[in-house]
């Protein structure tokens, strides 16, 4: 069918697709009259109606290619209908031509929407089917869906979006068996479906061919074609019209290939995205900052690619506190900030993060259900507030480390429009992880820097005794300023007063390694100078029972070694006696106004031999003058320019000449700094004592 | 000859009755433990006279000096004998600044000699 029209200007009250194209007609309620030129075939409108005697007009030319034939003209009330019947010689050919056309428009087509499109309306036309409906079946469900229905405007087709298989409806056969249903008339229609022949044929379709869209044995749909005339489906034509449906089918199966293809393709693009995202989460849970910038960060960059906001809680004793709170729009933190002041968090809330904090167990929330928000919203102006947020789905982690919740990690969507689904939960979960391993490392870093805070005051001393007629100055300096807090180093510096013999002692000593293991030595030493000075007995004799008591420590084990100088000091009137013992360690310095001296005094390491060979030298520092007892972390300082060695340490000593005691320490510390270029390669300790002049 | 990371090699030569390992570059705590599996592997071979030379080295720290030490225990422990060539530079004025030179057998104690 190509129109119905109505009137003496054949107002047209039914178009179908096919007659819009052939016949120029814009749409129902125009006149005929109007768009077609003059000629053969509006005498035969005009004939007809006035006659009431149906025409033929054979041989007309018609704008679409390939489509030639006899349009009939049947009278209808006061109006006509236009029916098309094409050549039978050149239906052959001009359907090779078509069939030649679709098969390259589907080749072409990517989506089922433009594969039922093609064929509801390309192949439609090119059997002359008066309406055409293409419907899709996923995998194995009992529902068809229309891809595209082209046809008589307001037809039953068109109400058909969504079909439930029936057994018993020619369609729902058709796809059941796998087989054509062929109605070529009324007849056949009542006679095989009953039940469905009164809508059908009171629509004005009386033939109707259903089509199963198959490939191999995967069933993809179906195709209908109806026509208003019956219609006899010859052999040839059956043939036809199936290999239409097997050329749409195999449209069908290529798209759903490549839309699983597509799929996967963005799935594994998703995984990537998401790896190099907890790539860079991790990263930023070993930087050097502190836990509540770390997940501040982590807050930021969720926010890039993963979620519209983000916020981590951390139970804090009995508490549950919020660290943070992001989205990329700042005014919109400033909302939750104020909102948050104004209405504090219910900690009882359910499913929110200070109950996943506690319990450990995570939440999904494909949906964030208004009841939700009703329910935990305290007034009508909170209620109104926390909508305004947007939230459309949420989930919630729990930042879990060896069984234990230190907090949680919350991600929602909102504008976005996105959703989590329990499969995010995997992704979210590792975030989570992460995040809990580094709060985890903070808190063993934390209790590391306690640990070594705590060694470092046993090591050294907190201040250094005021020596009348004297000044000391000690200073320690570990490789590297970020390990100020946690380092143990084996350097050692001390003075110590031996009260009842009005002396005093200086320490400098250094531990073969570092670590913990060092730091028991090195304990063990100052402890044991301590115990040995408060003896009475003399500097050599305090080394030899260091010596002693490092070999029972270590068992006989020479792997830990200490070199030490420590001297006695005894001040008077003319300045300061000093008796020095060196087991093995850097020989000490004496600056005489600007003249340096070595005091290069023989001895063995302590630690390793039960026999060390070790001397008290004697010597006497008048006012003015100054000792300075060091580790070897500064003559083997090592730069740019070389080692640090004894030469250069002679000539900074020297130009030191006058300053004070910490003027001298700070002096040689900052050199040394310096000429590492401010990274030590060694933990350097330094001792310096000043007569006062 | 192994080149380890940090820039220490240990050259190895042997026979019947002497290994002799030379350490070059640089031995410090970074490059300890590629010197310790040296010497290690040189240990399981129970050579009757194990030779440490030291005095192909650039740097040298307490590290060292601990290697040494170890090894000499091990050789004491096993009746074994454990030498050492300091050279005479740097390496050789810390082993004698820590008093210990004079109770390793140092095979280039005095000037030019070899041994």
């Amino acid at each position: 069918m190509l129109a119905v029209t109505f009137g003496a200007d054949h107002v047209v009250e039914a178009l179908s697709m096919r007659g819009a194209a052939l016949l120029g007609a814009g749409s129902d309620g125009r006149p005929l009259r109007e768009s077609i030129p003059p000629g053969k075939l509006l005498e035969a409108l005009d004939t007809v109606r006035r006659t009431g005697e149906p025409t033929a007009v054979p041989g007309l030319a018609l704008p679409a290619p390939g489509v030639s034939g006899c349009l009939h003209v049947t009278p209808v009330g006061d109006g006509v209908l236009l029916h098309l019947e094409p050549d039978a010689l050149d239906d052959g050919a001009a359907r090779a031509a078509g069939f030649q056309r679709l098969t390259e428009q589907l080749s072409r087509a990517l989506t089922p929407a433009d594969i039922g499109r093609l064929t509801a309306t390309t192949a439609a036309e090119l059997i002359g089917a008066d309406a055409c409906a293409a419907y899709s079946r996923e995998d194995g469900a009992e529902v068809l869906t229309a891809l595209h229905d082209h046809g008589l405007r307001g037809t039953t087709l068109q109400r058909f979006t969504q079909v439930t298989l029936h057994r018993g409806r020619p369609m729902s056969d058709a796809v059941l068996t796998g087989e054509p249903v062929w109605l070529e008339d009324a007849v056949q229609w009542h006679a095989r479906y009953p039940e469905m022949a009164p809508i059908s044929v009171s629509e004005g379709l009386e033939a109707t061919a259903c089509l199963p869209l198959r490939v191999e044995d995967r069933d993809l749909g179906a195709v209908v074609f109806s026509f208003c005339r019956p219609r006899a489906f010859d052999p040839d034509e059956r043939e036809f019209l199936m290999a239409v449906a097997s050329l749409c089918a195999q449209a069908l199966e290529r798209a759903r290939l490549y839309a699983a293809e597509h799929q996967a393709r963005a799935a594994a693009e998703r995984e990537r995205d998401r790896m190099t995202f907890l790539a860079q989460a991790s990263s930023l849970m070993e930087a050097p900052l502190s836990v509540e910038e770390r997940l501040r960060q982590l807050g930021d960059l969720v926010v890039e690619g993963v979620a519209d906001w983000a916020a981590v809680h951390l139970v804090r004793g009995t508490r549950v506190e919020r660290v943070t709170v992001a989205h990329l729009d700042p005014a919109k933190v400033a909302f939750v900030d104020e909102l948050e002041r104004r209405y504090p968090p219910d900690p009882d809330a359910p499913g929110g993060a200070i109950e996943v904090a506690r319990s450990g167990v995570p939440v999904v929330m494909p949906d964030v259900p208004d009841e939700l928000l009703v329910a935990s919203a305290r007034d009508a102006t909170h209620l109104e507030l926390i909508r305004a947020l947007g939230m459309r789905s949420a989930i919630v982690v729990p930042l879990v480390v060896r069984g234990r919740s230190l907090g949680a990690l919350t991600l929602v969507q909102a504008e976005s429009g996105e959703r989590f689904t329990d499969e995010d939960l995997t992704f979210v979960g590792q975030l989570a992880a992460t995040a809990a391993l580094a709060l985890d490392n903070a808190a063993l870093y934390e209790q590391q820097r306690l640990v070594a805070r705590t060694l470092q005051t046993a090591l050294l001393p907190s201040e250094l005794p005021d020596v009348p007629g004297v000044s000391c100055a000690g200073r320690y300096r570990p490789p590297s300023p970020d390990l100020t807090d946690v380092y143990v180093g084996g350097d050692l510096y001390d003075v110590h007063e031996d009260a009842e013999r009005g002396r005093w002692a200086l320490t400098v000593a250094d531990v073969c390694g570092k670590g913990p293991e060092a730091a028991a030595l090195t304990a063990l030493i100052r402890h044991t100078v301590h115990a040995e000075v408060g003896h009475g007995l003399v500097p050599a004799e305090v080394l030899r029972r260091v010596n002693a008591a490092m070999l029972r420590h270590r068992g006989g084990n020479r792997a830990r070694f200490a070199t030490m100088a420590h001297a006695a000091m005894t001040v008077d009137a003319a300045g300061v006696a000093v008796s020095l013992v060196n087991g093995g360690h850097p020989p000490a310095v004496i600056l005489r106004g600007d003249r340096v001296e070595w005091l290069e005094v023989p001895g063995t390491l302590v630690g390793v031999y039960p026999d060390v060979h070790l001397d008290d030298v004697r010597v006497r520092l008048d006012p003015g003058d100054a000792l300075l007892l060091y580790t070897d972390g500064v003559t083997e300082a090592r730069g740019p320019d070389g080692w640090f060695g004894s030469e250069r340490l002679a000539a900074l000593v020297a130009s030191l000449a006058g300053a004070s005691a910490d003027e001298i320490a700070d002096g040689v510390l900052t050199a040394v700094t310096d000429f590492q270029g401010g990274r030590l390669r060694d933990d350097v300790a330094l001792l310096v004592v000043r007569v006062d002049p | 000859m192994n080149e380890t990371r940090g820039g220490l090699w240990v050259d190895r030569t042997s026979d019947p009755d002497r290994l002799e390992l030379a350490l070059c570059g640089e031995l410090d705590s970074d490059t300890l433990p590629t010197a310790q599996d040296e010497v290690a592997a040189a240990e399981a071979e129970a050579p009757p006279l194990l030779v440490l030379d030291l005095s192909g080295l650039r740097y040298v720290d307490s590290t060292g000096v601990r290697l040494v030490l170890l090894a000499q225990q091990v050789a004491d422990d096993a009746g074994r004998r454990l030498a050492v060539r300091l050279g005479h530079g740097q390496t050789r004025r810390m082993f004698d600044m820590l008093g210990i030179t004079g109770r390793l057998e140092v095979l280039d104690l005095e000037d030019g000699e070899r041994s």
